[in-house]
């Protein structure tokens, strides 16, 4: 009896003291294992805010729509050198570099590609689970993927070039979750490329859902305006106006401000409840009720605000300010407007297939796009007409930097239109008399890479 | 490796000991790549060092056959420690978070004070601080390398050292201990106030900056008050706030009687002792006299109390 007691110990010594492994191998209970549909479809009811998506400090300001939400800017630019004198200032020389230890959009942006697309990528091959869920899961994670490499790929890198795309240095296209290895930097050309393929691979599963289930989940109507968004940066306009004709037919609702004109004047407050407004096609967001105490520059106020629009002219939206150091400042005062910054709404649609229309010489077409849009900002309305495709785009520049304010997509595509060429934006800010201007193919049109990815990624040579 | 002794027909006793400690693999956070979509992890990534002595003596300076003779006996306990990170990730990067909350830097001990350099105070009597190259600066302080060592929060040395006297019934024991090598912020950033009103007012203002006291590391209040911001803010972290905290300090005294026999034996008593003991009374030494904080607790001192009593056994 004891040998056997006795052996049986030696038995539990030797197949518990066996080694340890470099990972644990015991399965917690109770914890989400990402082994399920069901895990994996809670991993991606992920909140799309916060810090990925951050525009108010950095890409708002470069462009000229704000200059920051409480910011004294006469006292910034007197101040002691700073990332945020470097922008206000527009100064070249200024080392942004160093004053960026770390990035929110950087680490934000790839913690979503990773943690929520490429786990769910990873994962839904051995899943067990209803396999049209899977197929389902997967193709909102391609188009997740494919999206917040093209914010990263157009804050980090130059603006596509056909021309220069393939050596033009881009971002590192991340696929696979790796702790250990360096995620070596890909050209803008290979990111555009790698982008396509991801939303091809999830339109190819056919398994999206016409409607999402939420505004932070991925139905048809958003992928084909990611793919629509990548091929107007890629000058593919045939290929926009078919991916918007595809995305509009899911959802063609535009926000609509003539309503606030039949409230009383005290009584009309911009009103939007982010994640339910029928305009969305996919939410994303820096603060929820943003754009509160966002200030817009007096270049915006005074010259590119249409005469009559609702908002600026017709509510009280707009309150003096007393933060700014400036005169004739004011702020956005409503904490109801919940803007949909960092994601892709109807009008985005709108746009690019006015662009589309435009640049494939349809121009009547393309004004008649804009100017659904301005018929529901603006009164009293008049609508637009144009001749010349100079001229059309003029209107749809403009038009598209008042619905885009306060969102990452004037940094885009004013960006965009820079390294094109054909209608370049020099941006002129004028403070106390002093003008800062900013060239169409200045550096700070590219974000450095943080210092805190640099130091462990060799491969991540600044791009500008 | 140690050794024990034996000395002087059992008068002295003691053991000596010295160490080095090496520990690899310890458990760290190591920073990465946040394109992995993590911008840490904690796994097996540092190393740390502790070398030391530890001494342990005892002497009888006096012996005594009969139990009423003259005793003196001491004991002395011992220590040094030297410990240090010998590798480890440096996560902290951000320097206020290192001189507020701490952080683990390679080479120096794992609790560690870390500061900004104070230049003094500029000639309109504002704080300056010396930034990396050596130039002077009012501005904020931004990267990690202006950040300079003050030394370990944790001793380098300790001893405590016991004696013990009896003669005839009476009995007196006297402990002592002293911790040193080691430092703390020990003392208050002197805050410039800009009105002063009637109440209780610190006593640094005394020393305030005015356009004839410029040899003051005090800022100007009052009517010479100036906003200082950045420069404030950092004088909470500034290396002269740093100071030694060695001490000796005598941890109790008992002085114990013990009533004759003939006399406990009237009231059919065993045993009568009578005490008198002191506990924690004002420290002995201290490297730097501490106008504001005790260095053993950080504040307000272990108060002193006396106990009086007698023990008896029937």
């Amino acid at each position: 009896m004891k040998k056997i007691l006795f052996a049986f110990v030696v038995l539990i010594s030797i197949s518990t003291l066996s080694g340890c492994e470099k990972y644990t191998d015991i399965q917690p209970k109770g914890k989400n294992l990402l082994n399920s549909a069901n895990d994996l479809d809670q991993l991606l009811n992920h909140l799309y805010a916060g810090g990925a998506f951050q525009n108010y400090d950095k890409a708002s300001v470069v462009v000229n729509d704000i200059y920051g939400q409480i910011v004294n800017v006469p006292n910034t630019i007197s101040g002691p050198n700073s990332l945020r004198k470097i922008l206000l200032t527009y100064d070249e020389a200024g080392n942004r570099a160093d004053f960026t230890l770390t990035d929110g959009v950087y680490d934000g942006l790839y913690l979503i590609i990773n943690r929520v697309a490429n786990v769910v990528l990873e994962n839904a091959e051995t899943a067990s689970g209803d396999p049209n869920v899977l197929k389902e899961l997967k193709a909102e994670a391609y188009v997740v993927r494919a999206y917040m490499h093209y914010l990263l790929v157009n804050y980090f890198a130059k603006a596509y070039d056909p021309a220069t795309a393939a050596t033009d240095g881009g971002i590192p296209y991340v696929t696979k979750i790796e702790l250990e290895a360096i995620n070596s930097k890909n050209t803008v050309k290979e990111v555009y490329e790698k982008m396509l393929a991801d939303i091809e691979s999830a339109l190819a599963l056919n398994a999206l859902r016409a409607q999402p289930q939420s505004s932070m989940r991925v139905g048809k109507g958003f992928a084909y305006a990611v793919k629509a968004r990548i091929l107007l940066s890629m000058r593919d306009y045939n290929g926009v106006l078919e991916a918007t004709n595809q995305a509009l037919a899911f959802n063609s609702t535009l926000e609509d401000h003539r309503p606030l004109l039949s409230l009383p004047r005290a009584g009309r407050t911009p009103t939007r409840i982010g994640v339910s407004a029928p305009d969305n096609l996919f939410y994303a967001y820096n603060g929820k009720i943003w754009p509160i105490l966002f200030h817009p520059t007096a270049e915006i106020l005074n010259n590119v605000y249409e005469p009559g629009n609702i908002f600026k002219d017709s509510t009280n939206v707009y309150g003096p300010s007393p933060f700014t150091g400036l005169p004739g400042a004011v702020y956005w005062t409503s904490a109801s407007y919940e803007q949909n910054s960092g994601g892709l709404n109807t009008s985005h649609l709108y746009l690019a297939k006015a662009e589309a229309l435009i640049r494939t010489n349809k121009i009547p077409e393309g004004m008649d796009l804009i100017n659904q849009i301005r018929i529901r900002r603006i009164a009293p309305y008049a609508p637009l007409v144009a001749t010349t495709e100079a001229q059309a785009m003029a209107h749809l520049q403009r038009t598209s930097r008042i619905e885009y304010l306060y969102t990452w997509y004037n940094f885009i595509d004013i960006k965009r239109w820079n390294r094109e060429g054909t209608y370049p934006t020099t941006i002129v800010r004028k403070v106390n008399n002093v003008s800062y201007t900013l060239q169409p193919g200045s550096p700070i049109w590219i974000f450095p890479f943080p210092i805190s990815a640099t130091q462990f990624n060799p491969t991540l040579t600044q791009n500008y | 490796m140690g050794i024990d002794f034996n000395l002087f027909n059992h008068r002295l006793r003691g053991t000596l000991d010295y160490y080095n400690r090496v520990g690899t693999d310890l458990f760290a956070r190591k920073r990465l790549d946040p394109s992995s979509g993590f911008s840490s992890m904690v796994i097996n990534n540092a190393g740390m060092k502790n070398t030391g002595f530890e001494l342990s003596l005892g002497f009888e300076w006096i012996r005594s056959e009969s139990q009423n003779g003259l005793r003196w006996s001491s004991t002395l306990n011992a220590a040094y420690n030297k410990n240090r990170i010998t590798y480890v990730d440096q996560t902290v990067t951000n320097p206020f978070v290192l001189v507020d909350a701490g952080g683990f830097v390679t080479g120096d001990p794992v609790r560690s004070i870390y500061s900004f350099p104070f230049a003094g105070l500029d000639s309109t009597g504002l704080p300056e601080f010396f930034q990396p190259n050596g130039t002077r600066t009012k501005q904020q302080l931004n990267t990690i390398n202006s950040v300079i060592f003050s030394g370990s929060v944790d001793p380098k040395y300790n001893a405590a050292l016991n004696n013990e006297v009896s003669f005839k019934g009476f009995s007196l024991n006297v402990y002592a201990v002293y911790y040193g090598g080691h430092y703390f912020r020990g003392r208050p950033a002197p805050v410039p106030l800009q009105s002063i009103g009637f109440q209780a007012l610190p006593n640094y203002l005394l020393d305030s900056w005015t356009p004839t006291n410029t040899n003051t590391d005090v800022q100007g209040n009052g009517k010479f008050y100036q906003f200082s911001g950045a420069g404030l803010t950092q004088y909470q972290f500034a290396d002269i706030l740093v100071r030694p905290a060695d001490f000796i300090k005598v941890r109790n005294i008992v002085l114990g009687y013990d009533l004759p026999r003939n006399i406990t034996s009237k009231i059919k008593a065993n045993n009568i002792r009578l005490r008198f003991q002191v506990n924690n009374p004002k420290a002995l030494w201290t490297k730097q006299d501490h106008d504001y904080y005790d260095p053993e607790t950080g504040i307000m001192p272990i108060p002193a109390s006396y106990i009086i009593g007698i023990n008896t056994k029937f």
